[in-house]
């Protein structure tokens, strides 16, 4: 199985990471090549994270409807049941739609992960295992070994400045902020502001433990997420709105 | 939704653990060699250990430590995640100790050049025993960028290659040291790209191969870059070694390279399917070249023509520099496979695991090198139980473990 991950999905992300820096200038191979590989990569999955944010939209603008439904059947779950799922049909909205373009990305939000730490290689054992997962090409032998430096980050370490667990807590909140609608429900709000501030936080404090190649393509992809999503949703969303979100959701284009 | 937050958060810590955790950078291991000096085997354990053992103790079974064997623990300082508190924790070496006159100098992956005394290390006796010889580099708290291969010994001084941060780039500094005080003797000026190779020395000059694709040439008496340098298209990954004034050295584009020192272009190349880590060995005038898709090449060393009809196919990557043993060259897989190869036909054989014929040889990876001690060969695999070998009966003879209580 870890075979097959590795020759189908790993192995050409890998290769082609390490191809693609071999093209560019060498002061800024692969920090360059980070971004390009995550903008492309983001690129293509585009189709997918504009369906599961508009059934993101679709199921929180049914929350208040929702509400009303577990208000007046409070006492029959069965028939909450059925109305819910009656709601939905409605709505044409599938309630797990949203689940399967996340479990489709997955994959290769992990395989990139593991190509960059791979092609990082901070440690001599690193660099030794990869000897097992590049192509015989001469472009990647040329590009081999990455050059690590990008900017004021040396990528195969953790960044010793705060200044990018700043950039990847803050884009992380921006992107999650726009998305994350109030709700009226004091109990879930407080939750939902939990979340807000936990995810860019943790983010955060694994930046500063991370070699930073892999919090500079969290970043990357958290700015190309808060793009789509102005772009999706016409505008900042609830990053604006706030309160007033909760009554009176955005359209999605 | 807050199914769906459960959900996220799930596949978040997932990313977390297998993006992370199993495939970044794994916390460095260290690999080091064996090194035969007199009757003793010098070794760095995985657990930052230096360990002097006498073969012959070991093969009886005598409690360790024996008469003139010694173990040292180097630990180094660590920091937490976020830069608060402190603690001492294993030292991390790659490259093999280096022996000298009852001493052993080794370079520590979190910076420090260490020169340790073997009769005071036997006394059990507080580092460093400055006037039997032993010292630090540097010899405050301070350290020095990872040094990643083992010192060079030449005449009275030690050179030692390091990497470091400078201006926002890495960059590689060869530094020399007094051998018996352990005084800083000079720098070299920074060379661009990782040095994370052993220095050779020849004739007061110090060579050094860099990852960007430099050889370079460096008096040994004052550091000073030579004349001579040369640029290959693609990074060098392994250390140099140099033989009757050329230097030979695997590059990341899957070749050996020769190039005579003065020279403009490469007296020849070779290509293999993947890189040739190791450092080649020399007997005769043929090179033993191993390389990571698997297979031994047998070189002339002048013109780079192979000279077995067929590479030795050991079947999985080779990390490790082969040992000459008499008519056979000895090589290890990093599978923990080890062969016996005629260096007349290249014919080889694998030798048994003692437990078990299908199993590999060794329990355990092999990505350093071997010593040859009384006609034995010694390996010392990643678990730290070093194998003695006979290459003509063909078997493992005894085990040792580095761990001993």
């Amino acid at each position: 199985m870890a075979n097959l991950w590795n020759v189908i999905i790993l192995r050409p992300m890998l290769n082609g990471l390490v191809a693609l820096s071999g093209l560019l200038p060498e002061s800024v191979e692969f920090g360059l090549a980070i971004i390009i590989f995550t903008v492309i990569v983001r690129v293509i999955m585009t189709p997918v994270v504009i369906r599961q944010t508009k059934s993101t939209r679709a199921m929180q603008e049914l929350q208040p409807k929702m509400k009303e439904l577990q208000k007046k059947y409070a006492k029959n779950k069965q028939k909450l049941q059925q109305e819910t799922m009656k709601l939905y049909k409605e709505a044409g909205v599938n309630p797990v739609g949203c689940m399967w373009p996340l479990l489709i990305q997955f994959p290769v939000w992990i395989a990139l992960y593991q190509s960059i730490m791979k092609a990082l290689a901070a440690t001599p054992e690193n660099l030794l295992d990869l000897a097992q997962h590049l192509y015989h090409s001469d472009l990647i032998a040329q590009a081999m070994p990455v050059n690590s430096n990008f900017l004021w980050l040396d990528l195969g370490q953790p960044d010793g400045t705060m200044i990018l667990a700043i950039l990847v807590g803050g884009s992380m909140w921006v992107q999650q902020k726009m998305t994350t609608a109030p709700s009226p429900d004091p109990k879930q709000q407080q939750t939902n502001q939990m979340m807000l501030m936990m995810m860019p936080m943790m983010f955060g404090l694994f930046t500063l433990m991370f070699p930073s190649g892999l919090p500079l393509f969290w970043l990357v992809s958290n700015l190309i997420g808060i793009a789509t999503q102005y772009w999706v949703a016409g505008g900042w969303g609830y990053l604006k709105r706030g309160g007033a979100a909760a009554t009176t959701p955005a359209k999605a284009r | 939704m807050k199914g769906l937050r459960v959900l996220i958060l799930a596949m978040l810590a997932v990313a977390i653990v297998v993006g992370g955790g199993c495939t970044s950078r794994s916390a460095p291991q260290g690999f080091t060699g064996l090194v035969s000096s007199g009757d003793t085997l010098y070794a760095c354990s995985t657990d930052g250990r230096i360990v002097a053992v006498k073969p012959d103790l070991r093969a009886n079974g005598v409690a360790f430590p024996g008469s003139g064997e010694w173990e040292y623990a180097v630990t180094t300082e660590t920091r937490g995640a976020f830069g608060c508190g402190s603690s001492q924790v294993a030292a991390t070496i790659y490259g093999s100790p280096v022996p000298q006159n009852g001493h052993v100098c080794v370079g520590t992956y979190s910076g420090k050049v260490l020169m340790l005394d073997g009769e005071s290390r036997s006394a059990s006796l507080a580092f460093p025993q400055v006037r039997a010889g032993e010292w630090q580099y540097p010899r405050t708290e301070d350290t020095i960028g990872p040094i990643v291969g083992a010192p060079a010994i030449d005449g009275n001084r030690v050179f030692v290659c390091s990497s470091t941060r400078e201006d926002g780039q890495t960059v590689g500094v060869v530094y020399a040291l007094d051998l018996t005080y352990g005084d800083e003797l000079w720098v070299s000026p920074a060379l661009n790209g990782k040095l994370w190779v052993t220095p050779a020395v020849a004739e007061g000059v110090v060579y050094v191969t860099t990852f960007d694709g430099h050889i370079y040439t460096l008096s040994a008496d004052t550091g000073d870059l030579g004349p001579w340098s040369y640029k290959a298209e693609a990074g060098f990954v392994s250390s140099p070694l140099v033989h009757n004034g050329t230097v030979f050295a695997g590059s990341f584009d899957r070749s050996l390279y020769a190039i005579r020192r003065g020279a403009s272009a490469p007296q020849w190349s070779y290509r293999g399917d993947n890189w040739f880590w190791a450092t080649p060995a020399v007997a005769g005038d043929v090179l033993y070249a191993p390389n990571m898709d698997g297979r031994l090449y047998a070189l002339n060393i002048d013109t780079g023509d192979p000279v077995w009809a067929e590479p030795f196919d050991a079947g999985s990557a080779i990390a490790a520099s082969p040992v000459i043993a008499g008519s056979n060259v000895v090589v290890t897989t990093k599978d923990g496979d080890v062969f016996v190869v005629d260096i007349a036909t290249g014919d080889g054989v694998r030798v048994p695991n003692p437990e078990s014929d299908k199993a590999t040889t060794l329990n355990s990876r092999v990505i350093s090198g071997m010593a040859l001690h009384k006609g034995l060969v010694y390996v010392l695999p990643q678990n730290d139980i070093v194998s003695a070998i006979d290459p003509v009966a063909n078997r493992v003879e005894f085990e040792f473990s580095l761990r001993m209580e």
